[in-house]
């Protein structure tokens, strides 16, 4: 076991020496292409997005070096408190919510207005982490050791379902279910669920979806039947990526995203735009660096001695990797169109930061990777 | 070791014990529980390993995935820029359509419009105002007032031009769409009109060729078709038509020209006429297509079949005489001639005087069972088989009988559209053989395939009796220099208030040019010509239908080229009679009837109202 006999760094010396540094370099390239495309999107200019982009993110950089620094204990102690007020706000958005682009996602606190759903989606991993690392492993595949985790997941998802949100509704579900999954839970559990799932998907489809949701879901699947209906996001985004061939059409020389066949470049769909402009290759270059920061972050949940930080990690990465996986099947056209932004990469405030937070947790488990919190330390503990 | 289930209690794992211990005897207690921890943190980090390993299988296939699309999509060959962006911005275009020489005589224009989805729009005010800066004409107020609904769907403006569309785009307002709406135009305005029809606001035909054709022209390939009209020909047709409808001050006109061996129809004209880029604007009896729906006794023109049919039958040679000296009296109805010759006629001058007498004796002696096989052969018993569904079901008698048969012989008691007749003299002039009519155009060299319905032989004798009717009889006002044409005139009684009336005529002329070598086949119709001056008081087809088709093809003949030469009618039909074994001439056949003058006496079985010559829809 010597690989658990690390001693847990405690000055911030000798943290800022744990930190992985590799993994700020991935992310910082990340951050990087973002800013380079959205210069681009705006047609060589660094405003609106770019500039606002860029400063973002060096804030953002910074706030999960900090949040690095942390202690587990700490995120431990506001993990429930954090669920319980990201639920409040779910709910106030219900009652106060500001109506965004159609949907109910946003609410006003004093000047800073904020999506409570991207608050939820670090919240419910930390609080399912803590949840499991309180409960003892016998346990993880009882009743009541299966009621909780599942009322704590559902619950979001259905006041985020409401707003409506279909995709975020669906990220934080997959989180949630992974990280039950890595709980322990026991196989046949899991293939009960899976059974009754694929039951459940097709009368879900059918009666518990808005009537512009279902259609985002069935017409995906052929887009070329509806070219100016539905499909035409998809369609376009799908010839932007084939056009750029294996090199591209140049920086700047993206003919499709430049004229603006493709609406909200700037978010969903700037993945179209980079395969475009740097072609198979810039496509595949930043699908790796996305890959290579996701293995990081696995190995770094394998060195995790405590449940808590464990769990912590694989939930925040697999949040990561299903936006990632989510926005690019959805410009190539392998998933509906749900609104899900590309980690760094797509312009858009909250998710960057709430992107930043849980790397910069991640970073901490790297740091604390040794720690053992006590288990069962209270609500607040 | 214990490695599934991993959620059952640890404590069966002591019952069910770890392997047994090397030295075969139970172990102390301390030892028992030092080796359960050990197995169930080993068991825990196992799980751990095995399901972070599961975890990233499914991130990598998740990204082999990703990346595999990546290239699937990037090998996908997408074309050009230019096609993707028609891709994007229209479906498949209805294809254009073409005259027999590529003239474009229906085509597509972009329409843009935009629209405006409100639960997309941020300021209703704004977005209202910002559009009103590029379109003066909208009500801001109204409009933001409808952005500020719950609809999802608003008509800001249709029918922009790029410009104001690409300014609208360029202010960026949230919620604001556009839509490309394709229209059909007929650059050609009046021309061709009934040829062509018009399309639905969905771009479907439902008229002319845009319906005859949809099949063809919405298959999505955006291929036009080529119709068998000449622009150059349809408009000269047209403009003499129209000139001469006035200078008759008819009231409607039709003219059909096809061309013989192939039933192509070269030029096609109903008068009065449409603009089909506006066919709702216009009078529905404008509309109408009196040279395909409508359907008309065509009065003596009909005598050219019932000579045909009386050579054809052997019964009759072009020399044999029937008795034209008094009116024909049967059944209490009396038919007499319009140009009485009061003697026997042969047959060759029953068509050049027009005798009715003449022409009925003949029809009668063949009988009704014959006659209407024969105009059944000509497809004169059903809808002239051309593409367009605007084809008029003949009227044909109920009840064929004797005195129906005489009718008929003369045009009348029978109504079929010019077309259809037009058809059948087209097969007359084709050595005998029926070609069905086509607005498509028959490439050079294409094999025809035709009903023979008459012989050469018979077709080559009507054809020099047509001649000598242009040369001495009714068709006088038709003959053009050179072009030798052959030819009848036929004028009809219109039906008004169920009765005939001598005043209200349909007159028209089908010429054949040139008539030793049949090339074109041309049919005009004037409906209710009047008495003018200029026409020494009459209004019967030689005075009007017929110098109307010369000057048709004085016109068109340049364009058409057909081949010109001096006429020479006696050679040739002393060459064609001679294909006749000689036989005695037939005795004059002295009609049964006592000689009375009088009017033409229309038979009471004919019921004129059921077959009116109004339009048929």
């Amino acid at each position: 076991m010597a690989v658990f006999n690390q001693s847990v760094p405690r000055s911030l010396r000798s943290k800022l020496f744990e930190v992985n540094w590799a993994f700020v370099l991935l992310v910082l390239l990340i951050g990087s292409i973002g800013v380079g495309m959205l210069y681009s999107v705006a047609g060589g200019d660094w405003s609106p997005w770019a500039i606002r982009h860029g400063s973002r993110f060096m804030v953002g950089v910074v706030m999960m070096l900090v949040i690095a620094l942390f202690p587990p204990r700490f995120w431990m102690g506001i993990a429930y408190p954090s669920y319980l007020g990201a639920l409040v706000l779910l709910v106030g958005v219900e009652l106060f919510g500001l109506t965004i682009m159609g949907a109910q996602r946003w609410i006003d606190i004093g000047p800073i207005r904020m999506q409570p759903s991207e608050i939820m989606k670090v919240a419910l991993v930390l609080a399912l982490a803590r949840y499991y690392h309180d409960l003892p492993a016998e346990k993880v595949s009882s009743l009541g050791g299966l009621l909780a985790p599942a009322a704590m997941i559902t619950l979001p998802m259905l006041l985020i379902l409401k707003q409506p949100d279909l995709g975020t509704a669906l990220l934080l579900g997959a989180t949630g279910a992974a990280i039950v999954f890595m709980s322990g839970l026991s196989w046949r559990i899991i293939w009960g669920v899976l059974v009754l799932g694929s039951i459940a998907a097709p009368i879900f489809l059918k009666y518990g979806l808005k009537d512009y949701q279902r259609a985002r879901i069935f017409t995906f699947l052929n887009p070329e039947n509806d070219p100016l209906g539905a499909g035409y996001h998809i369609l376009q985004s799908k010839i932007a990526l084939g056009s750029g061939g294996l090199t591209g059409k140049g920086y700047m020389q993206g003919t499709q995203a430049q004229l603006r066949f493709l609406p909200e470049m700037q978010t969903d769909f700037i993945f179209t735009m980079l395969g475009e402009e740097f072609g198979l290759v810039g496509g595949i270059c930043v699908l790796a660096l996305y890959a290579l920061l996701l293995a990081n972050c696995l190995s770094i949940a394998a060195s995790c001695k405590s449940t808590f930080l464990r769990l912590m990690v694989m939930g925040i990465t697999t949040t990561f990797a299903l936006y990632i996986f989510i926005n690019v099947a959805m410009v190539s056209g392998m998933a509906p169109v749900v609104g899900v932004p590309l980690p760094m990469i797509s312009y858009g405030g909250t998710v960057m930061l709430t992107i930043l937070a849980g790397l910069g947790l991640i970073m901490g488990a790297h740091i604390h990777r040794a720690a053992e919190p006590p288990k069962g330390a209270g609500l607040l503990g | 070791m214990i490695r599934f289930p991993w959620g059952r209690p640890k404590v069966t794992t002591v019952s069910k014990g770890p392997d047994p211990l090397p030295w075969g005897e139970a172990a102390p207690a301390d030892v028992t529980r030092l080796l359960r921890l050990e197995d169930e943190a080993a068991s825990a980090m196992a799980l751990t390993r095995l399901r972070l390993g599961l975890l990233g299988l499914g991130l990598g296939a998740c990204f082999a995935l990703m990346g595999a699309r990546a290239v699937g999509l990037s090998l996908k060959d997408w074309g050009v820029v230019e096609e993707t962006v028609v891709v994007a911005e229209r479906a498949a275009p209805r294809g254009e359509i073409w005259d027999r020489n590529g003239e474009i005589l229906a085509d597509n224009l972009d329409y843009h419009s935009v629209y405006a989805d409100p639960r997309y729009v941020w300021n209703p005010g704004e977005t209202a105002q910002q559009l009103a800066s590029v379109l003066p004409n909208i009500d801001v107020e109204r409009l933001s007032e409808q952005l500020s609904s719950n609809g999802r769907f608003v008509w800001v403006a249709r029918g922009l031009t790029p410009t104001q569309r690409q300014a609208i785009h360029m202010l960026g307002l949230a919620g604001i769409h556009f839509r490309v709406e394709p229209g059909r135009v007929y650059p050609r305005g009046h021309a061709a009109s009934h040829i062509l029809g018009y399309t639905d606001r969905d771009m479907h035909g439902i008229a002319g060729a845009e319906a005859a054709f949809e099949t063809a022209l919405d298959a999505g390939d955006g291929r036009p078709i080529s119709l068998s009209i000449d622009l150059t020909a349809q408009h000269a047709v047209e403009s003499v038509l129209r000139e001469r409808m006035a200078r008759y001050q008819a009231e409607g006109a039709a003219a059909v020209l096809m061309k013989v061996g192939t039933g192509e129809i070269i030029a096609m004209v109903s008068l009065p006429d449409f603009d089909p880029n506006r066919p709702g604007d216009s009078d529905p009896e404008a509309v109408f297509n009196r040279a395909t729906s409508g359907v008309y006794e065509m009065g003596s023109t009909f005598k050219v079949f019932n000579l045909a049919m009386a050579l054809e039958s052997g019964q009759f040679h072009l020399d044999d005489v029937v008795d034209a000296t008094y009116p024909l009296r049967i059944g209490g109805f009396s038919i007499s001639d319009f140009h009485p010759q009061r003697r026997p006629l042969t047959l060759e001058e029953v068509l050049i005087h027009s005798s009715n007498i003449g022409s009925a004796r003949v029809a009668d002696a063949i009988g009704p069972q014959a006659q209407r096989e024969f105009l059944q052969r000509l497809r004169l018993l059903e809808r002239a088989p051309v593409e367009l569904l605007e084809s008029g079901d003949p009227i044909t008698p109920e009840r064929w009988q004797r005195i129906q048969t005489m009718t008929i012989s003369y045009g009348h008691g029978i109504s079929v559209s010019p077309l259809a007749l037009t058809a059948a003299f087209a097969a007359i002039a084709n050595g005998g053989v029926y070609v069905p009519p086509t607005l498509r155009p028959v490439a050079p060299g294409e094999t025809v395939v035709g009903d023979p319905v008459l012989s050469p032989a018979t077709s080559a004798l009507v054809l020099a009796t047509m001649r000598k009717v242009v040369t001495e009889g009714s068709g006088r006002q038709a003959d053009v220099a050179d072009y030798a044409i052959a030819g009848k005139t036929g004028t009809a009684e219109r039906v008004v208030n169920g009765r005939y009336s001598r005043s209200s005529l349909r007159t028209s002329f089908i010429a054949i040019f040139p008539f030793d070598d049949p090339e074109y086949v041309l049919l005009t119709m004037l409906d209710r010509p009047k008495r003018i001056a200029e026409t020494h008081g009459f209004a019967t087809a030689g005075w009007n239908a017929a110098p109307t088709a010369g000057a048709i093809i004085e016109r068109v003949g340049p364009i058409l080229n057909p081949s010109r030469r001096i006429a020479d009618p006696e050679a040739r039909a002393q060459t064609v009679a001679a294909m006749f074994a000689p036989r005695a001439q037939a005795p004059v056949r002295p009609g049964p009837e006592e000689p009375l003058p009088g009017d033409i006496v229309r038979p009471a079985t004919y019921e004129p109202s059921t077959a009116g010559t109004r339009p048929q829809e």
